[in-house]
C-alpha cells in the first residue's frame, strides 16, 4: 500500500490541529451551528440520532493492521467497542462525543488516518475494486491512480463547497467489483491498441430519489489527462449544479437536464482551459507515486496445495473455499475474504476484539495488509495458497468464517432507523430476519445482493442489489419497498419496483417468496440475477405482491 | 462600524481596518455557546433541519470598496468603471474584453456553503492571467480564506463578525496541501514537488 511520508503526516497532523481550534471555536461561542457544520462535516462529524458520529476515510479501501489496531483503540476508547464498515470503504463511530473529536482525529493522524472530506458538499473518499491490484481479471492497477486522484482532491481549494456531495470510483479489471455506474464520476482504466493506459469517464451516475446510471461521457483519455479531466467535470457541476433545491442538487441532475451528450460538450470546453492546467500528469509524477508503494512479496510456489488430507475432509472448508476466496494474479495465492455478515449481528460491524483479531491474521497470512470491500467485508490480499487452511482454522475459531461472501446472507444494509436521523425504517434488525430466514438454504439458493437501506438516501445502494429494499414512512409505521432485478456490476442495471410497500413483520416472508420463485423458475447452475434477467422481473413481483395481499 | 481587509502583498497578509460601510457583509446576531449535553445526545430528528429549497440572492451584499462605488456587473456595464462585484452565478468570461479597464473585481459569497466564486477565481486568474486584485466579498469567513488564497483571490473583506487577527494567522500559516489542484503561482500553501 500507499506509504506516507513526512509531508503526508504533516498534512494530515496541521488538519487535525486545525479542527481542534474549530471545535474550540464552536465550543466558545465564536462560530455558530451553521458555520461550524460545513467545518465538521468536512471532517467527518455528523450529528446523529445518539450523539455524533465520525466517519474516518479509508482511502480507496486500503489499510494495513497498525491502522486497524488504532481504529480498535478508538473503538474502545471513545465509542463502545464497536465500528461500523460502509458501503464507501470507511469507516463510523456511532457513539463519540463532539468534544472528543480533536483528541480521536489526533491519535488517528499518527497511523495515516483522518476524516477529511468524509462527508459535506466535496470530493468524497475516492473508491475502488477491493481487489486492486490482486485480482486475476486486472487490466490496469487502479491504486497508483486512486492514490493521485486522493492527492489532488484533498483539500482541493476550488470544490469544497460544491453544491453537494461529490462521489468517485475507479475500476481497472474486467469484472466492475467498484459499482461505477451510481457514481458521480467514475473511471474505468485500460489499454488501448497501441498497449498505453487510457480512461472511460462516466458521471451523472447516483441513487437517492432519483436513481440514474453514469454515462460515458469520455473514451479513451489519455491517463496523464485523468485529474484535468476529473477538473473540467468538477468545474462544470460547480458552476452549474443546482444550488436552490437540495434534492435536485447532485450531479446526476444536471447531467439529466442538459443530456450526456451537451454535459460532455461543456466539459470538453472547460478541459480546453484545464487540459494544460496544473493537474496535467506525467511519466515521471505516476513513477513517484508507484515507488511509495510498499513492495510485497508473491512468492509461493505456484503448484502449491490448496489443502492437506484433514482439509480436504472438511467441507465446511471446502464451502469457506468456494466462496470466500478469489483467484489471485500471483500463481499460490489466494484472495481471502472475511464475512462480517454473521447471521443475526449488524452487518458491517466488527467489535474491537474482532479488529485485533483480523490485524493479527493480516499481520500472520497477508503481509499486513487488508482492504475493506464496499460489500462491507474485509479482504485479506496476500494469502499463500498452503496458508489457507490454516487461516480457515483460525477464522472458524474467531468466528471469522461465515462462508457467505455473495449470498443471500451477504446483506449490505445500511445504519438506518437504530442509529442514522434521516432513517425512515431500521435497516438492522430487518436484515437479522432475513438472515436467519435464509441461512439454511443460502447454500442452495447461490449468488445473490440483499440490499437495504433505512431511506431513500440509499447509502445501501438498494436500487443497484438484486432484491433491494427501501424502508419508507407510512402512517408513522415502517414500511419497505422492494426492489428486483438491479446489479452493480459491468451489466449495471436499476432494479425495477416489486409492487406496492410491504409491512416491516411481512418484508423476511415476501423475500422467500421471490427466492422460492427464482428455485422455481432457474435452469440448472442459473444465478438469481440470470433468471431475472432472462424473464423479467414480473414473475417476482407477482411473488411479493401475493404476500402483501396476505398480509 | 468599519470593516477588516486581508490583503496579500507578496504573500503576506496585512490587515487594513477602517473598510467603509458598504464594502463588507454586516455581522450576524451572536450566537450562545452549544450546549454539549444536546449536541453529544443528538440534536433530533435531523429530517427537520433539511431545509429542500434555498432562494439565492440575486443582488450582491456590498456596493462599496474603500475607493468608492462597487456596481454590480448589470450597473457596471451602463457606466464602466475600475471596480465591479461578480455573483457567484455570474459567467466571469464576460468581463474577459474589459479586463484592461478593471483594477479590482470583487466576487460575492452570498453564503460560506456556495463555492461557485471560487471557480470564477481560478479562471480569471488562471485562463485570462487577470493580474489585478481580486477580491471576495460576502460571507468571508476565516477558516475559508486559505483556500480562497490558493484559488487566486488577493483581499477579502472579512463579513463583519469574523476576527481579523484569526484571519491573518490562516493566511500566514503555511499549510502543506497537494499539488496538482491550483497553478504554481498562486500565493499560499507549502506544496511538495514530487519528484
Ligand atoms: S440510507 Fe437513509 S437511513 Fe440508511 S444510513 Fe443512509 S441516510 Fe441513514
Amino acid at each position: 500500500m500507499y506509504q506516507h511520508d513526512a509531508f503526508d503526516r504533516s498534512l494530515i497532523a496541521a488538519r487535525a490541529e486545525q479542527f481542534r481550534d474549530q471545535v474550540a471555536r464552536y465550543l466558545s461561542g465564536a462560530l455558530s451551528e451553521d458555520e461550524f457544520k460545513p467545518l465538521r462535516l468536512q471532517n467527518g462529524i455528523y450529528i446523529e440520532r445518539h450523539a455524533p458520529m465520525l466517519r474516518i476515510a479509508i482511502p480507496y479501501g486500503v489499510l494495513d493492521s497498525r491502522q486497524l489496531r488504532a481504529l480498535a483503540h478508538v473503538a474502545r476508547a471513545h465509542d463502545r467497542g464497536v465500528v461500523h464498515f460502509t458501503t464507501r470503504q470507511n469507516v463510523q463511530y456511532n457513539w463519540i462525543r463532539l468534544e472528543e473529536t480533536p483528541d480521536i482525529l489526533a491519535g488517528l493522524a499518527e497511523v495515516g488516518l483522518h476524516a477529511i472530506q468524509t462527508s459535506g458538499s466535496c470530493i468524497r473518499n475516492i473508491t475502488t475494486d477491493a481487489f486492486a491490484g490482486v485480482a486475476a481479471d486486472e487490466i490496469v492497477d487502479p491504486r497508483p491512480y486512486a492514490e493521485l486522484l486522493r492527492q489532488w482532491s484533498t483539500l482541493h481549494p476550488e470544490f469544497f463547497a460544491l453544491a453537494r456531495k461529490f462521489k468517485v470510483a475507479i475500476n481497472g479489471a474486467a469484472e466492475d467489483r467498484a459499482a461505477t455506474a451510481v457514481h458521480d464520476l467514475a473511471f474505468d482504466l485500460y489499454r488501448n491498441d497501441a498497449g498505453d493506459v487510457v480512461v472511460r469517464v462516466k458521471a451523472g451516475g447516483g441513487q437517492g430519489r432519483t436513481p440514474r446510471l453514469a454515462a460515458v461521457i469520455r473514451e479513451d483519455l489519455p491517463w496523464q489527462h485523468l485529474l484535468t479531466y476529473s477538473e473540467a467535470v468538477l468545474r462544470v457541476y460547480n458552476r452549474y449544479g443546482r444550488r436552490d433545491n437540495i434534492y435536485k442538487a447532485r450531479i446526476k441532475i444536471l447531467v439529466d437536464a442538459l443530456g450526456a451528450d451537451a454535459f460532455a460538450r461543456e466539459v470538453e470546453a472547460e478541459f480546453a482551459h484545464t487540459g494544460t492546467g496544473p493537474a496535467l500528469l506525467d511519466q515521471a509524477t505516476l513513477d513517484a507515486i508507484v515507488a511509495r508503494f510498499r513492495p510485497v512479496t508473491l512468492d509461493a510456489p505456484a503448484a502449491a496445495p490448496v489443502t492437506d488430507l484433514a482439509a480436504a475432509a472438511s467441507s465446511d472448508f471446502q464451502t469457506w473455499l468456494h466462496r470466500n476466496t478469489a483467484p489471485h494474479r500471483a500463481p499460490g495465492h489466494a484472495i481471502v475474504t472475511l464475512s462480517l455478515k454473521v447471521p443475526g449481528a449488524a452487518p458491517g460491524d466488527a467489535s474491537d476484539t474482532e479488529l485485533e483479531t483480523i490485524a493479527a491474521l493480516a499481520d500472520r497470512y497477508s503481509q499486513g495488509e487488508l482492504r475493506v470491500s464496499h460489500h462491507q467485508n474485509i479482504v485479506l490480499p496476500y494469502v499463500r495458497r498452503a496458508d489457507l487452511h490454516a487461516l480457515w482454522q483460525e477464522a472458524v475459531a474467531a468466528g471469522l468464517a461465515e462462508a457467505n461472501i455473495g449470498l443471500s446472507t451477504d446483506i449490505i444494509a445500511c445504519p438506518g432507523g437504530d442509529f442514522c436521523a434521516l432513517a425512515n425504517a431500521k435497516s438492522i434488525p430487518l436484515a437479522k430476519a432475513i438472515q436467519l430466514m435464509l441461512a439454511p438454504r443460502a447454500e442452495e439458493v447461490g449468488p445473490l445482493r440483499i440490499n437495504i437501506s433505512g431511506c431513500i438516501n440509499a447509502c445501501a445502494h438498494h436500487h443497484v442489489g438484486h432484491i433491494g429494499i427501501l424502508g419508507v414512512d407510512k402512517r408513522d409505521e415502517e414500511w419497505f419497498q422492494i426492489l428486483v432485478g438491479g446489479r452493480s456490476d459491468n451489466a449495471a442495471a436499476l432494479g425495477s419496483l416489486a409492487g406496492k410497500a410491504v409491512h416491516r413483520d411481512a418484508v423476511p416472508d415476501a423475500v422467500s417468496r421471490i427466492v422460492d420463485r427464482y428455485l422455481a423458475l432457474r435452469t440448472p447452475g442459473e444465478n438469481f440475477i440470470d433468471t431475472v434477467g432472462r424473464l423479467g422481473a414480473d414473475p417476482f413481483k407477482d411473488a411479493a405482491h401475493r404476500v402483501e395481499e396476505a398480509a | 462600524m468599519s470593516g477588516v481587509l486581508l490583503r496579500l502583498q507578496a504573500g503576506i497578509a496585512i490587515v487594513e481596518t477602517g473598510l467603509p460601510e458598504g464594502a463588507f457583509k454586516p455581522a450576524r446576531a451572536p450566537v450562545a455557546p452549544p450546549d454539549l449535553a444536546v449536541v453529544n445526545a443528538g440534536q433530533g430528528d435531523s429530517r427537520s433541519k433539511i431545509v429542500p429549497n434555498v432562494a439565492w440572492p440575486t443582488a450582491p451584499s456590498i456596493s462599496a470598496w474603500e475607493r468608492g462605488p462597487l456596481p454590480a456587473l448589470a450597473a457596471w456595464r451602463e457606466a464602466p468603471g475600475p471596480a465591479v462585484v461578480l455573483l457567484g452565478s455570474e459567467d466571469p468570461r464576460q468581463l474577459v474584453p474589459h479586463l484592461d479597464q478593471l483594477r479590482l473585481i470583487a466576487i460575492e459569497f452570498p453564503r460560506a456553503t456556495d463555492g461557485r466564486g471560487l471557480s470564477s477565481a481560478r479562471i480569471l486568474r488562471e485562463e485570462y492571467g487577470w493580474q489585478g486584485e481580486l477580491r471576495a466579498v460576502g460571507d468571508v469567513l476565516v477558516d475559508q480564506l486559505a483556500h480562497m488564497a490558493r484559488c487566486g483571490f488577493s483581499s477579502f473583506a472579512l463579513r463583519g463578525d469574523q476576527s481579523a487577527d484569526v484571519g491573518r494567522a490562516a493566511l500566514n500559516r503555511p499549510v502543506p496541501v497537494y499539488r496538482f489542484s491550483v497553478a504554481a503561482a498562486a500565493p499560499f500553501g507549502a506544496e511538495r514537488a514530487v519528484s
